[in-house]
């Protein structure tokens, strides 16, 4: 097993992009990808909250948890620091990295990306630094992912499509593409290594 | 008269409940015409028999969920079902995330953090709000249960056509012969022939729910 920080990001980014690899699809995602520019702000979004919410639970689970053997209130924790970031919070902290874009947050609350990410840390049991590196490889996958679906959407919209097929139908077949590509191009990178 | 118009009043009772059930097991069917909790149904159906115990448990999770909540929790103002919601499934799924541990716990390794994720899983989060919280007991649980058996045959439909063209086997039996159990379609057990499969399932029964309309 490699550890460097670089293939931790990689990981992340492309071997288990955690859309098109591992297929964890929120629903919400079909409804953000509709237009470039507001895919593009979302992602970014998504990317600080990711973020977030790793640094939180980390803190949380190895200061606070830990210490009191209280390990079983994990999963309740991270949904509730899930919960508080998208919900209540619209602060002057998340003001400065959002600006208008804060008053999408309530999107991000059923996303089992944002919940993979906090758990999938603790079961790889990575350490801060590492920790933020693979949050930070996930996030921009969820970033890359939502670009190119709404790029190709945005395409599709111009071009004849099949009726049975017209709307969701016909993202997920994009999906399905894409993610046939990603894998394609990880079994090549997985040769190299 | 007394007795006929009770005799009426318990037959339509009968029928709503008989139409609650239907209408959540086929025409509003959580995966194939409202398209919600669509991670399970990519992530976790490589073979029938992991489709089948994930949607067992999403089954088992909706149904205690609309029942606590059609009992307890109605009351809740609007602005605050969401998290009130989403609180309640995280402490049943961790309720029965250490059930499983402590009397299955080689079961429970194997399921991996995805019994996790099953707090995010929008079928059971939607039931709860757009369902148990305006009805009574008794047609919320059979909402429950109609969503639930949806979801159940939605996910093996996927399971089983991902099993048998990616392995050739159905729940470990073989289908088509040892020729093509032993040269498989590979490629169906990526995910991303899953995201094409659900797509196109999602537009045939589309299509036949708006046939069934117009006529």
């Amino acid at each position: 097993m490699k550890t460097n920080l670089f293939f931790i990001f990689f990981s992340g980014l492309v071997l288990n992009n955690i859309i098109l690899m591992q297929g964890l699809l929120p629903t919400s995602f079909l409804g953000m990808s509709a237009k470039t520019k507001r895919a593009v702000n979302l992602g970014i979004v998504a990317i600080v909250l990711m973020l977030l919410v790793t640094i939180l639970t980390w803190l949380l689970y190895h200061f606070v948890l830990v210490s009191l053997h209280l390990e079983f209130l994990v999963l309740i924790s991270s949904v509730i620091i899930i919960i508080l970031l998208t919900q209540f919070l619209g602060g002057e902290i998340i003001k400065q990295f959002l600006g208008k874009w804060r008053s999408e947050l309530p999107l991000f609350t059923l996303n089992c990306a944002l919940l993979a990410v906090p758990l999938l840390n603790l079961q790889h049991q990575y350490n801060l630094g590492e920790s933020i590196v693979h949050t930070l490889g996930i996030s921009f996958g969820y970033w890359g992912a939502l670009v190119l679906t709404a790029t190709l959407r945005q395409r599709l919209n111009l071009s004849p499509v099949a009726k049975m097929l017209q709307g969701y139908p016909i993202v997920l077949i994009t999906l399905g593409i894409l993610s046939l590509v990603f894998s394609s191009i990880a079994q090549m990178l997985k040769m190299v290594w | 008269m007394h007795t006929t118009r009770r005799l009426f009043q318990d037959t339509i009772k009968k029928i709503e409940r008989w139409e609650t059930f239907k209408t959540a097991l086929f025409k509003e069917n959580p995966i194939l015409l409202l398209l919600l909790g669509i991670w399970p149904v990519v992530a976790l159906t490589k073979t029938a028999k992991e489709a089948l115990i994930f949607a067992s448990i999403t089954l088992l999770l909706l149904f205690f969920s609309n029942f606590f909540v059609s009992l307890f929790f109605r009351g809740v103002p609007y602005q605050r079902r969401t998290c009130v919601f989403l609180f309640l499934i995280a402490v049943e799924v961790t309720l029965l995330d250490y059930f499983l541990r402590l009397h299955y716990p080689t079961f429970r390794e194997s399921l991996g953090i995805f019994l996790l994720l099953l707090v995010m899983n929008e079928v059971i989060l939607s039931r709860t709000q757009t369902f148990a919280v305006r009805n009574n007991l008794i047609l919320s649980c059979l909402d429950a249960l109609g969503a639930g058996f949806g979801y159940v045959w939605g996910m093996m439909l996927v399971g089983c056509i991902r099993e048998i063209l990616g392995n050739g086997t159905i729940f470990g039996q073989i289908v088509f012969g040892k020729e093509f159990h032993k040269s498989p379609m590979l490629a169906c057990n990526l995910s991303g022939f899953a995201f094409i499969l659900l797509g196109f399932l999602i537009g045939f029964f589309r299509m036949i729910n708006k046939r069934e309309k117009r006529v």
